[in-house]
């Protein structure tokens, strides 16, 4: 009676067969790469941070938390749970078949394994970054598992150990020929210096930095602006990122800028950025962004750049899209994002952007190995002679940093340099979680410095939104409640 | 004398009468063949079966005024036109049709009518007797459905039968979407009811309404069980037309009619709506949007170019768009065979502009007298449809309207036009591009019916079914377009960024046979039927696409004119099988008691071996009151029946291969703008998963008085799916999408009453009227989830234990802000930035804050759901002389639905201004007394889920009414003209959108009105 009832997928592969050839292990290591952190954990984590801020949309996106109202079951931050648990199920499921594979290269496959568990690393490192104590899976489960949480110190013992086993391995290459995008040797090396750093542990932190400083291989990509373009994609500065191509995925690639070029303004940099900013010369009183550090320009769209054909405006009286609140999609509060925008590249097609977010680079390592050897108290040379590097980059030159300063004094410039150089890179959120300044967020939301005619004096754009943060509770992100609700060994964070 | 009987299964809903008068449009008539012609004089009596002569009885010509009636002893004189036919028609008898040929003494036997109980129903691989039927099974007949000038039968089906709801979710001409429901919704997943027409799984849309023989929906277990594993949303079975019995009849009928938009919420004055605009701006501090001189300006419509105010909707809406449908039909039969042809062909623009649906449907139904035992049928349909519409669809265009600030020039006299954000302009949307959609279906099966012996028929079939559909979308880009004042190169971002061309191809090809054996023998008092068959379906669906942007032009579209940089392919298949044995038992004694058994079982392709077959019985008896001694005294009752019934019904449209765990292919990724091949397990399979099953039992009242002029059909059912098949959430951190698991169970409850009336039958054409009234209730509730939940499908809908499946979920709301006496009394808000103005919300769980997640964890309450309930149907036709009139009403008492979107966004995010708005806008000052909250720009603390935006959906609406005037002539058969109009007339309270809107977003394709008029012909 069965005979034709036994229909299979056309389209899938069942896991009875699976596991037998190199190239399974390859394309499920592939599989892995998928769950990497895109624009999302990049350029819009930092507007929750104090020097942006994500536009309203419906309840459960980020401008919850950008504006400190959010809870259990806010589905940004829900997303990224499951899509981190996601990787390190993929990553599970590599380490613990590949050694079911009885032909194939060695070689390759002690790769294909490192690859896995340097990714599931990276999951982890984010995972207790934004969570704290988390379940730490290692191997495949069934679906009626329930696990409970393990400390945040032993998930970073954990991570740091499975990446110190990769390093001594030597299981990655340094780089790659044809599939660059794939984990290195110096990521690996510099997610641990990340992982640690995160953790203030700044003696292995520093140790890995400058094992990646050491390699000789990276460094600063000469012009910070087209870093984030496609010029700079796979530079000698990048060190892990996450990859994207046309016919691949894509994205849209103005969509969370200006209105005047098609996109709707979700992410946008405000004026607690703009003042991180130095100058590398003298400051203008009648206009505040004369001589000041090429960066900002970089990074933000403000009135009177030009921005596609035309000039940005965005000033209460623009005649562009552009003006503040004109559209659902224009600037809430003056200014839009312009790091990660390739106008010239993409004006044709904005909608398959491809850019690819930069997960890990050399300024960071660099910037990484300066502050731990500040915290560890061990200034020296190669602490200025970091940050000076990337100041000094030659489309930035801002002045050096003089030698001679307290360790309090460094403390601050690098804190500044830190959010100058990396804004809308994904990494604010965890600096201030670690420099416990969540507050600093705190207030209303202000925006476009610019000289109101009206009233003669120079004053900020405001949309009257006031952020919150509760430093009792905010440092973390709370556990999803589905993940609560259904898992009787989960525990929530303090305060949710 | 040669009588003409036409099988016809009449619904209770229609009057014998009015029939036999010629009233409604007949698709069968004689051929009359004319020619100019002398008046003779026919005589003659006119009796009974006994040869009892009937006085009274009236003797016509049919479209004219020629008439007498029978004297006392049953005697008629008529002068009529030679070779002309007369109609000879008695209450209580079946009217006759008579060819008067060259004769002048014409003797009629009448034979006294079937009543309704005498009809035969379609049901599941055979017919049955009206009053043998003790499932709960409604009729309704095919010219029903034919009159009404719509062009998808669901629509038409609507309020036709209690129990049966249907929603018409409006949509692109052709593209129409309706929601079909049988006794509420009875599972988490597919809760479409099976539709089969001439027994074969198919869309009520791919059946033309004029060839609709007639509908038979099955609502309860014991009459749907044949079906098992795919009856349990229950079934609705389409019998399309056969030839005529002997004769020749064509018949052509027609409509043509003007639609207009329905319901779309109206637009404030350009003036209004810029001062709101302002006022937003000013209640947060902000300059205005619009100067005086700016408002002025469009006030005066001077230089619309420097001060544009965009009238979207006289951009897009396309008024009185046209519509019209032809169809013509032949039935003819002999001693040979019969057979049944017809032409469809259907034109319909869209009440947006630039959408257009052509449709032509071929069928031919024969029937081969190969012998005297032996019939073969063959019924072969061959239907197109192309769909044309611009590069948008109409949800987008009208979410484009909806959404998109006003002060741009919509269009300018070169045809360039502004665009918000780079891409986004109603008006270009619906200029630009081109959609079409081209899809062939063809129907074919050959069949046969063997009668072994005057008990045992042998019959069965082989029926293929193809779909293939051609889908192309091509998006123009508007790159390089200059503005038209200043010559500048516009910024075009988004989807009018680049020219992009998306081409797909769908095939559905289902391949199905079934045989099966019936069994008929009456001893004595006793009566036996039996039925015992076969069916395999085998289902295989495949489609692929392709796409391509930056084309050479807009105006190449041919696929290979793109750009292969970005070009993309894909496709999916999947192929399930189902193969089934079912069997049926009726007895019945003396017409009095009756009992019926079912039984399927199915074996689906769907599960993993060991749960793959399924068996579905079901139970049923009916006894007939009316029928016993001690009843025979009363006259009360001219029927009375009890019936019940228990049975078990299986759902398996679930989807494919959830048994299984597989590695997913599609997880490539890229290294170095190079793609790589990439798997992934995403999904956890759950080898044990089986069908769901429905368990539904069904108490169900027939009476007639007044000879069954008065009839009413009462039912009470309850219904109870267990085993439904949903997703129970794991934990996140084990990394797959959950399996689905047998796990969850639902319950509707409802009845159902439908009553008839006919009033006494009036000699030469009188007057005379039908009316026909149901009424059902369905109560919803979801009994079990395994103790988990609640589920959030959408931002609305909750999913929990002891509620229903439509529930809504929102934050509670005594109000608005209105005084700081207010601010203080509900201090907790969901932003800090709340103030007087904004609505209040309830801080349900006390902790001082407000969050939206549901009670205690948040402050959502289960505000409600959008169950339908207390749905109605009213039908009313009359006739007098030539004229009839009829019209149809329709509706529900109680129905809330929740505003969502750009509507009560307004000012706030520059979206549309409806009326109500406008109006109803609080502001201390200028509105004090205003319902609706201050407008703020920027401001999304009023855009909450929560019950201050619940609508009072419920409605009463003049569906159709139709008023037609048969021509007296003697040049044709039959002529009859006709206006008609849908939905012309809605009373409900709701003034934002149409209540039969799914959900107050009115971001879809809008609603319409028709009014049009036609004329049928039969020769």
């Amino acid at each position: 009676c069965d005979q034709g009832l036994d229909l299979v997928p056309p389209g899938e592969v069942s896991e009875l067969i699976y596991w037998q050839q190199e190239k399974d292990a390859r394309l499920a290591v592939n599989g892995i790469y998928v769950e990497l952190d895109g624009q999302l954990m990049v350029k819009e984590l930092d507007a929750v941070t104090d020097i942006g801020f994500r536009a309203p949309s419906g309840p459960g996106s980020l401008h919850d938390v950008s504006m400190g109202s959010f809870d259990p079951v806010n589905a940004a931050i829900g997303s990224q749970w499951d899509r981190y648990y996601r990787g390190v199920q993929r990553a599970n499921n590599v380490l613990t078949n590949i050694g079911r594979i009885e032909q194939g290269d060695p070689e390759l496959l002690s790769r294909y394994e490192a690859e896995a568990r340097f990714l599931r690393a990276f999951f982890y490192t984010q995972l207790s970054s934004l969570w704290g104590d988390v379940p730490l899976i290692v191997e495949p489960l069934d679906v009626t598992a329930q696990v409970g949480r393990t400390s945040k110190e032993d998930v970073v013992d954990f991570v740091i150990t499975e990446l110190d086993q990769i390093i001594q391995g030597n299981q990655l290459p340094l780089s790659y020929s044809q599939d660059i995008g794939r984990a290195t040797m110096g990521a690996a090396l510099a997610l641990k210096a990340r992982v640690a750093y995160r953790n203030e542990r700044y003696a292995v932190a520093r140790d890995a930095a400058k094992a990646v400083m050491d390699l000789g291989i990276y460094e600063l990509y000469p012009n910070y602006e087209e870093l984030f373009h496609y010029a700079g994609q796979n530079s000698s500065e990048v060190i892990f990122d996450r990859q994207y191509t046309v016919g691949g995925d894509t994205y849209n690639a103005f969509s969370f800028s200006a209105a005047s070029i098609g996109g709707g303004s979700v992410v946008e940099p405000i004026h607690n950025l703009f003042l991180k900013y130095g100058y590398k010369g003298p400051q203008n009183p009648n206009d505040p962004f004369e001589n000041i550090d090429p960066r900002w320009s970089y990074t933000s769209y403000y009135t009177d750049q030009p921005i596609g054909s035309s000039t940005f405006n965005s000033l209460p009286d623009s005649p562009t899209p552009d003006r503040v609140r004109s559209t659902e999609f224009s600037t809430v509060h003056g200014y839009n994002l312009k790091k990660w925008v390739d106008y010239e590249a993409d004006r044709s097609n904005p909608n398959t952007g491809s850019i690819n977010m930069i997960l890990i680079r050399y300024a960071d390592v660099l910037l990484m190995y300066a502050e731990s050897k500040i915290e560890l108290n061990e200034i020296d040379e190669s602490v200025y002679e970091a940050i000076n590097s990337v100041r000094q980059r030659p489309t930035v030159e801002m002045p050096p940093i003089t030698a001679g300063k307290t360790q309090e004094e460094l403390r601050s410039i690098i804190r500044d340099e830190r959010a100058v150089e990396l804004a809308f890179e994904g990494l604010r959120l965890f600096d201030m979680n670690r420099w416990r300044i969540g507050e600093d967020k705190i207030g209303t939301v202000e925006g476009l410095y610019y000289l109101n005619e009206t009233t003669g004096q120079w004053e900020t754009i405001t949309s009257g939104l006031n952020r919150n943060f509760r430093s009792d509770r905010d440092y973390l992100w709370p556990i999803p409640q589905n993940e609560i609700e259904i898992n009787d060994e989960i525990t929530q964070n303090p305060n949710y | 004398i040669q009588l003409l009987t036409t099988y016809s299964t009449k619904s209770h809903t229609r009057s014998a009468i009015s029939e036999a008068f010629g009233v409604h449009a007949s698709y069968l008539i004689e051929a009359a063949p004319f020619q100019q012609r002398a008046d003779v004089t026919v005589t003659g009596t006119v009796s009974d079966p006994t040869g009892e002569p009937i006085p009274g009885a009236t003797i016509s010509l049919p479209g004219t005024t020629i008439g007498t009636a029978t004297d006392l002893d049953g005697k008629y004189s008529l002068t009529v036109p030679e070779g002309s036919e007369i109609v000879v028609s008695f209450i209580g008898f079946e009217s006759q049709r008579i060819s008067i040929g060259d004769r002048s003494i014409i003797n009629v036997t009448l034979i006294e009518a079937t009543s309704s109980l005498d009809e035969v129903v379609v049901i599941g691989f055979g017919t049955q007797k009206r009053a043998n039927v003790t499932g709960a099974v409604s009729t309704v007949a095919g010219d029903d459905i034919a009159r009404r000038p719509v062009l998808n039968t669901a629509a038409a089906l609507q309020g036709t039968t209690p129990g049966l709801s249907i929603q018409n979710n409006g949509g692109a001409p052709g593209n129409e979407s309706t929601s079909i429901r049988i006794r509420g919704v009875g599972t988490l997943n597919n809760a479409n009811p099976l539709v089969l027409i001439d027994g074969v799984e198919q869309s009520l849309s791919t059946v033309e309404p004029t060839n609709i023989e007639t509908i038979t929906v099955l609502k309860d277990a014991a009459s749907s069980a044949i079906y098992g594993s795919r009856a349990a949303n229950g079934v609705i079975l389409v019998t399309t037309k056969r030839g005529a019995a002997s004769g020749v009849s064509i018949n052509y009928n027609n409509f043509v009619g003007w639609q207009n938009p329905n319901f779309f919420p109206e637009p404030t004055d350009p003036v209004t709506w810029m001062r709101l605009e302002n006022e937003a701006q000013a209640n947060v501090g902000a300059n205005p949007t619009y100067s005086e001189t700016y408002i002025e300006n469009v006030a005066a419509g001077t230089n619309p170019l420097q001060y544009p105010f965009a009238d979207y909707e006289g951009g897009i809406f396309n008024p009185n768009a046209f519509q019209q449908r032809h169809s013509l039909s032949l039935s003819s039969g002999s001693d040979a065979g019969r057979i049944f042809a017809s032409i469809n062909y259907a034109d319909t623009d869209g009440i947006l502009q630039n959408f257009n649906n052509k449709q032509v449907t071929m069928r031919i139904n024969s029937d081969l007298y190969a012998s005297d035992k032996l019939t073969i049928k063959t019924n072969l349909m061959y239907r197109n449809r192309a769909f044309s519409g611009p590069g948008f669809t109409g949800q987008r265009i009208t979410q484009a309207l909806l959404h998109i600030n006003r002060n741009i020039v919509m269009e300018y006299p070169d045809g360039t036009y502004d665009l918000v954000s780079g891409q986004w302009n109603a008006r270009a949307m619906v200029q630009e591009g081109e959609t079409s959609r081209i899809s062939d279906d063809v129907f074919g099966q050959l069949g046969f019916a063997y009668e072994i012996n005057d008990a045992l028929s042998l019959e069965g079939n082989v029926t293929l079914n193809t779909t293939s559909t051609d889908g192309f979308i091509f998006q123009n880009g508007l790159s390089g377009m200059r503005n038209y004042l200043t010559g500048e190169l516009v910024n075009v971002g988004g989807w009018f960024a680049t020219s992009k061309l998306t081409e797909g191809q769908e095939n559905l090809r289902e391949l199905s046979q079934r045989l099966y054996l019936n069994y008929d023998q009456t001893f004595g008092l006793h009566s036996i039927q039996g039925t015992a068959g076969y069916e395999e379906i085998y289902n295989q669906y495949k489609e692929i696409a392709a796409s391509r942007d930056n084309f050479f032009s807009n105006d190449l579209r041919d696929i290979n004119a793109g750009d292969i940089q970005n070009q993309t392919t894909g496709g999916y298949s999947e192929e399930w099988r189902l193969r089934s044995f079912f069997g049926r038992a009726n007895y019945s004694y003396d017409d009095r008691y009756m009992f019926q058994a079912n039984v399927r079982y199915d074996g689906s392709s769907r599960f993993g071996e060991g749960n793959r077959w399924g068996i579905f019985p079901s139970f049923s008896a009916g006894w007939r009151i009316s029928e016993e001694n001690f009843m025979s005294t009363g006259d009360t009752f001219s029927n009375l029946r009890l019936r019940g019934s228990w049975g078990q019904l299986g759902n398996q449209r679930i989807g494919l291969y959830r048994y299984l765990n597989t590695y997913n292919l599609n997880n490539g990724y890229q290294f170095n703008d190079n793609l790589v091949p990439g798997t992934a397990i995403t999904r956890a399979g759950n080898p044990d998963i089986t069908w769901e099953t429905t368990t539904m039992s069904n108490i169900g009242l027939d009476m007639g008085f007044l000879d069954d002029r008065i009839e009413v059909i009462a039912e009470y059912f309850y219904k109870y799916t267990d085993d439904i098949l949903i997703e129970l959430p794991i934990p996140r951190t084990i990394g797959y999408s959950p399996p689905v698991q047998n796990a969850a169970a639902v319950s509707n409850r409802g009845w159902e009453v439908a009553i008839n009336y006919n009033s006494i039958p009036a000699p030469d054409n009188g007057f005379q009227y039908t009316i026909g009234l149901n009424f059902s209730d369905v109560v919803n509730r979801i009994e079990d989830l395994k103790g988990t939940g609640p589920f959030f499908p959408d931002k609305f809908t909750v999913w929990t234990e002891g509620e229903s499946i439509n529930s809504l979920r929102g934050l509670q709301s005594p109000g608005i802000y209105r005084t700081q006496e207010d601010l203080d009394n509900y201090p907790a808000t969901i932003f800090p930035s709340v103030t007087i103005g904004d609505i209040i919300y309830e801080d349900l769980n006390g902790d001082g804050v407000i969050s939206q997640s549901l009670f205690p964890a948040g402050d959502q309450y289960i505000m409600g759901n959008e169950d339908p309930r207390y749905e109605f149907g009213v039908r009313f036709s009359a006739s007098y002389k030539g004229f009839d009139f009829s019209m149809f009403w329709q509706g529900v008492l109680r129905q809330q639905h929740s505003l969502d979107g750009a509507l009560m966004e307004g000012p706030n995010y520059t979206n549309f201004i409806p009326t109500t708005m406008a109006r109803e806008a609080f502001h201390p000052e200028r509105n004090p007394t205003g319902s609706w909250p201050m407008v703020r720009s920027g401001n999304s603390a009023n855009l909450m889920e929560s019950d201050f935006w619940l609508q009072n959906t419920s409605y009463l609406r003049l569906k159709n009414f139709q008023l037609g005037y048969t021509i007296p002539q003697n040049v044709v058969a039959n002529l009859r003209v006709y206006i008609s109009g849908e939905n012309m007339l809605t009373f409900t309270e709701t003034e934002l959108f149409d209540p039969e809107t799914p959900r107050g977003r009115s971001q879809f394709f809008p609603h319409s009105r028709l009014f049009s008029g036609g004329v049928s012909v039969g020769f």
